[in-house]
């Protein structure tokens, strides 16, 4: 058995709480494409630290409440 | 929906894919009905293919722009960079092995005598400047294929 790590996130749910912020608003926020947003809340792109940064400043939230790194048991 | 890059990058490689059949199927003409071909004639065909090339690039992303006007202005973003420079290595790797094979064929040639005129030789003989046109299309076909690849692979 193998720990596999993977990012999650809960943009989804924060943008929800924020007034129900939209991709668009939130992607200018950060300064990337609504494209690129929607690929990091589906985890299917890594941001840079950068950006994973600005974005947890957007919510004006603790780094750790937006992306965990958490393990998957294979 | 799919931003404007990723429009852009479709229409690129349509007409790259287009221009590079049109210019193969060309060029498969010219070996096996013209043998013989004279320099005017490989310069004409490159011109031609070329000026094509640049003008439904440059038509078709006007065109693209004034749909998209305020998705055209954004500027590139991290993802869309990275994407573009995994893309750009792939295309160097196909440019890379094709010239280096291109100059391989060119030493062979020259140590060869064909006297035989067949498929083959027709190919192997053809001038540089035709196959290596070749390549840079086959390049730029792979490196816009890579990037929207990756592009559809996340959305």
């Amino acid at each position: 058995m193998t720990d596999n790590y993977i990012i999650t996130n809960n943009i989804r749910t924060l943008r929800f709480l924020s007034d129900e912020m939209t991709q668009q608003e939130l992607a200018s926020k950060v300064g990337v494409t609504r494209q690129t947003v929607m690929a990091i809340e589906k985890g299917k792109y890594s941001p840079s630290l950068e950006v994973a940064f600005k974005i947890a400043l957007v919510f004006d939230k603790p780094f750790n409440e937006v992306f965990q790194y958490s393990t998957e048991n294979t | 929906m799919i931003s404007f890059r990723e429009k852009s990058l479709w229409v690129s490689l349509l007409v790259s894919a287009v221009i590079a059949s049109i210019y193969g199927d060309s060029v498969y003409t010219l070996m096996f009905l013209q043998p013989n071909t004279s320099l005017d004639t490989t310069t004409a065909l490159i011109m031609r293919i070329t000026i094509a090339f640049i003008i439904l690039e440059v038509a078709l992303h006007i065109a693209l722009a004034m749909s998209q006007q305020e998705d055209a202005n954004t500027p590139e973003d991290e993802r869309e960079r990275y994407h573009r420079l995994t893309a750009n290595n792939a295309g160097y790797w196909v440019l890379s092995v094709g010239i280096v094979s291109c100059v391989i064929q060119q030493m062979i040639n020259s140590n060869i005598d064909f006297d035989a005129q067949n498929s083959y030789t027709n190919y192997a003989l053809a001038p540089i400047e035709l196959k290596l046109v070749l390549i840079f299309w086959l390049s730029e076909v792979t490196r816009f294929g890579t990037e929207l690849y990756y592009y559809r692979k996340e959305s």
